[in-house]
């Protein structure tokens, strides 16, 4: 119909305006572009030379053979399915395959040190996640309650925290040494063992340090979680009859969520990337116990100059790590936003 | 059911030093089946005193008794109270329905039919039935505050405590809740003690009113019983809005010297001064009570408009002449401009006086009996009582 | 209105259960405390102790001597390490405190065209793990001949988007009629910014200051990576190296790490809340 099609036509070419203007516009009126942008380029500067174009290279790296000391390389052929692609660097890493060889590669390093590094990593993070999530919860939960004394308690608990992981590295291997404190304390009950030099104690001496390093970072959040629950919602489960458990159950537990989540996925990512604690430890071993992602691609960078194959490990790390480092940004967004 | 009664109550919060008593040798009685209405500013010990005979805070000196036994030392879950919070304060990762069983779960030994049973009815009679399912997050601010109400009914106590509940709704939604919950009290017959801070909700809902300030008692009565018989100035000031005029004056020879004026006195004010043995006194009156007159006389003095409120139906007038300013509200149809001059009369039967050194009323304004036309037919007494 | 949170109706204060229950929680938390700082006391212990062997040690030694810090003095370039870290820590948390006061504010109170989309741009590179970018970033350095020096050692560690959010926030807080009632008067953009804005900001600036020091202080990692002569080790890199040069002489390598550890420890006792406050804010695992 004839009034139709002239209203079609109308709406078409107001998009068409709209479009053009949003476009060519450069924002509004009163805004400060100059300002703003100057104001905003000394760290722009440093973040492009130092964070977001060398995610670039580093892809780009990670399909070189890179020698560091003639600062060029050569593109790493290998063949995947007929077609030939620069992607030698993620070949070597990921192959054999972890089914391979009956998991062969999941019990000794000897077949894929990338696969058992991630190996000890997934179980590093598996053991140390929740035990240092429940464990900071129950330490905010009685810290919390009226105790004489709560600041000093709580520094302490907190202080394995401010320690560099060099730090903390060293002081445990000396603790956990043949001659050091703990055997000297087991070795009456018959306990005493190698622990940094016995392979198949070396990882589960390494979450233990990564326990007592990590607990009291948590711990401060539940703290901040606790204070924050209104003292209303304790009031209404005390006149509903609920005993201290209950409580903690029904009112305490369940309002911290957004600490649950904040701190679940810290620690994900931070455990992922453990390495200062590792290196310093036993410097990844022994006979690679604790070598962990982020200490294999150290090595392999820095130690043995393997700079394209790093650099390829790193992305893959970058793949399985980024699910939760997304997390952990939209979490930050979203508490942005409620203000 | 029978009556709470608090003899002497007094709460006292020690905090280094500064001990700061918040409540202080308060004694009430709430007659079985009343809404009592808990009214005063900020920090005058209201929501202590609720609180007080929720059992969440203990009693520094006194008792209180619900029904025939005294619950001073007896947690909160046993005394056979609810409690409805500002906040709403539900178990956030529970349905509705979770939400208003826990506490029968928790407390009681009642079989499950007989619980669902109690939540259906309650939700049935807020309109939440359709929500039962659903959990906090997903409700708004004034189905919340239906779910903490029917958390509050289905324990079917002795009696109800709220705690401004009405405070975190928008306007609008606030004068429905509140006729909802008057409806809600005749249905349920229970006795209720509300706190607020806002006059005019106590008003509107309370059987009678206590008005406190500092921790104490200033006046425990039937709503219109505090506007036209305040026990004090503070409850004077306080009840009624716009609020009451003040006006000083000394008693002198059968009359007040206020300031230039002299205001004559009846006998039955002047007898009530003498007796009082008051040396100087406040006078107040309601600006509703100030009239606009042609004539000259004793008790009218003229006085200067300097800003008129238009509100429609009527006008707030703020007079002012030789350093005494009152504020008169008339019917909206008087047209009064700023500027102008006018003659106000003071009813001799529209007073009040309040004894300047202890604000306690001297004489109050009369009461009228009058049946105004029109009504046909009277059902007993009305629930706000005369 | 006051509320005392323990002291309600039929709460025992007194009795078996009651003094059970509180004698347990406190021996619990406080045996815990102890335990936690154990470690911390060994060291000292051991740093004081001739030759050190598990056996032979107690908290508090019987003999104890400074051998071990003499030793640790004269053969190593201890100071040269110090002046090395806090060239480092300091650097970076000026750097850091300059650049992101700036483009926080930017950021908070400067309309200009595409300022979120540049904030999600910095944002976003907390995804980032450090390894991506570090490797990259050494070869760069490498070809600048950068490696082993101070620039090379600073440079990267200034772009931090911890710092930007932190006082973006802090910024945002801020009323915005401030800046119009400067705009009147006057002002330019910058001089807004240092004359009103930024004195307001001092709480954000300790904070961030004090965890950007301390963090940069205790970084491992990087200093790793780009130092190749002992010259030019940080401390948490020092201590890795005494530990492989001096591996079972325990009493000079806890000397070394009580030489590290204790500057931060006692810069942590006394500015507490303030790092506390900036992990809280960021929300970054150190």
């Amino acid at each position: 119909m004839a009034v139709d099609d002239k209203t079609d036509s109308v709406t078409v070419r107001q998009r068409i305006s709209r479009l053009s203007e949003s476009i060519t516009n450069f924002g509004h009126a009163d805004q400060n572009n100059l300002a703003g942008l100057l104001l905003l380029l000394p760290n722009f500067v440093v973040f492009s030379l130092f964070l977001l174009g060398p995610v670039l290279f580093a892809l780009f790296l990670s399909t070189q053979n890179w020698n560091v000391f003639t600062s060029s390389g050569e593109w790493a052929w290998t063949t995947l399915f007929g077609v030939r692609l620069p992607i030698q660097n993620y070949v070597e890493v990921l192959t054999p395959w972890p089914w391979e060889n009956n998991w062969a590669s999941l019990r000794s390093p000897s077949y894929n040190l990338w696969w058992f590094a991630l190996r000890n990593t997934i179980a590093y993070v598996i053991v140390v996640v929740p035990a240092q999530i429940v464990g900071a919860f129950f330490l905010a939960l009685a810290l919390d309650m009226r105790i004489r004394g709560k600041k000093p308690l709580r520094a302490a608990y907190f202080m394995p925290v401010m320690l560099t992981s060099a730090a903390s590295g060293v002081i445990w291997r000396w603790l956990l040494a043949n001659n050091g404190v703990v055997n000297e304390f087991l070795r009456p009950f018959g306990l005493a063992n190698a622990w940094a030099n016995d392979p198949g104690t070396a990882l589960g001496s390494l979450m233990l340090i990564g326990l007592w390093g990590g607990i009291g970072f948590n711990m401060i959040f539940y703290l901040a979680g606790l204070q924050s629950i209104p003292e209303e919602l304790y009031e209404a489960a005390r006149i509903d009859g609920a005993t201290g458990w209950q409580r903690i159950k029904e009112v305490t537990w369940p309002n911290l969520r957004n600490t649950h989540f904040f701190v679940i996925v810290l620690s994900i990512i931070g455990t992922f990337q453990v390495f200062g604690i590792a290196l310093v430890f036993a410097r990844g071993g022994p006979y690679h116990a604790t070598t962990t992602t982020v200490v294999l691609i150290y090595q392999t960078a820095f130690e043995n100059s393997n700079y394209g194959e790093g650099a390829a490990m790193a992305f893959i790390l970058f793949a399985i790590v980024f699910v939760f480092s997304y997390y952990q940004y939209q979490l930050n967004q979203q508490n942005e936003v409620s203000y | 059911m029978a009556d709470t009664t608090l003899t002497d109550v007094r709460k006292r919060f020690e905090s280094d030093g500064n001990d700061v008593v918040a409540v202080d040798d308060l004694s009430i009685e709430i007659k079985d089946g009343e809404f009592l209405v808990l009214v005063g500013p900020s920090g005058c010990g209201k929501s202590t005193t609720l609180r007080l005979i929720a059992g969440l805070e203990t009693i520094s000196d006194g008792e209180i008794k619900i029904g025939d036994t005294v619950v001073n030392d007896v947690k909160p879950k046993d005394r056979d109270i609810a409690m409805v919070f500002q906040n709403y304060a539900l178990y956030p990762q529970r349905t509705v329905r979770g939400n208003m069983s826990f506490g029968l779960k928790m407390s009681t030994d009642l079989p499950d039919e007989e619980i669902t049973e109690r939540v259906e009815d309650a939700a049935e009679m807020l309109s939440i039935t359709d929500l039962l399912d659903r959990r906090p997050k997903a409700l708004s601010g004034g189905q919340q505050q239906r779910v903490a109400l029917g958390r509050a009914i289905v324990r079917d106590p002795e009696i109800f405590l709220m705690d401004e509940p009405l405070s975190n709704l928008d306007a609008k939604l606030r004068t429905q809740m509140r006729t909802e919950l008057q409806e809600l009290h005749q249905q349920l017959g229970a006795a209720t003690v509300y706190v607020t801070h806002d006059q005019t909700e106590a008003m509107t809902m309370g059987d009678r009113i206590a008005v406190l300030n500092d921790g104490q008692l200033q006046q425990i009565g039937t709503p219109l019983e505090c506007y036209y018989e305040p026990a004090n100035q503070f409850v004077a000031g306080f009840i009624g809005s716009p609020s009451m005029n003040f006006i000083e004056g000394t008693p002198a020879d059968g009359e007040l010297q206020l300031d230039l004026i002299r205001y004559p006195l009846t006998d039955e004010q002047q007898s009530a001064i003498e007796s009082a043995a008051a040396s100087s006194v406040t006078v107040g009156i309601r600006p509703e009570d100030i009239e606009l007159t042609d004539e000259d006389g004793p008790r009218t003095m003229e006085m200067n408009v300097s800003v008129v409120e238009p509100m429609g139906s009527m006008n707030l007038l703020h007079l002012e002449q030789d350093g005494i300013e009152i504020t008169a509200s008339v019917t909206g149809e008087h047209i009064v401009d700023e500027g102008d001059r006018v003659r106000v009369r003071f009813p001799a039967d529209r007073i009040h006086a309040f004894d300047q050194q202890t604000g306690t009323a001297v004489f109050n304004r009369e009461r009228s009996d009058e049946r105004p036309p029109g009504i046909l037919s009277r059902e007993g007494v009305s629930s706000h009582g005369r | 209105m006051p509320r005392s949170n323990y002291d309600y109706p039929g709460y025992e204060r007194s009795g078996t259960t009651y003094w059970t229950k509180t004698t347990i929680l406190y021996a619990g938390v406080i045996g815990g405390a102890l335990l936690w700082s154990l470690p911390f006391w060994w060291m000292l212990a051991t740093s004081i102790t001739a030759n050190p062997s598990a056996a032979s040690i107690k908290l508090l030694p019987s003999n104890p001597t400074l051998e071990h810090f003499q030793t640790l003095f004269r053969t190593q370039p201890i100071g040269k390490w110090f002046l090395n870290t806090i060239v480092f820590a300091g650097s970076v948390t000026a750097f850091n405190l300059v650049f992101d006061s700036l483009a926080g504010y930017a950021l908070a109170k400067v309309d200009f065209v595409g300022r979120e989309k540049f904030f999600l741009l910095f944002m976003s590179t907390m995804m980032i793990p450090a390894m991506v970018t570090l490797i990259p970033v050494y070869v760069f350095l490498a070809e600048l001949g950068w490696v082993n020096t101070y620039q090379g050692l600073i440079a990267p560690m200034i772009a931090n988007p911890i710092g930007i959010f932190l006082l973006r926030q802090h910024f945002k807080g801020m009323p915005s009629a401030l800046g119009d009632a400067a705009k009147i008067d006057g002002c330019n953009e910058l001089q807004t910014f240092y004359k009103v804005y930024l004195p307001l900001a001092k709480p954000a600036l300790a904070t961030l200051g004090i965890y950007t020091f301390i963090m940069t202080w205790n970084n491992f990692q990087w200093p790793l990576i780009i130092s190749s002569s002992d010259q030019m080790y940080t401390l948490p890199v020092a201590l890795f190296s005494v530990r492989n040069q001096f591996f079972t002489e325990w009493g000079l390598v806890m000397a070394a790490a009580a030489i590290i550890v204790m500057p931060v420890i006692l810069v942590f006792l006394s500015a507490q809340r303030y790092f506390i406050r900036g992990m809280t804010l960021s929300g970054v695992k150190g």
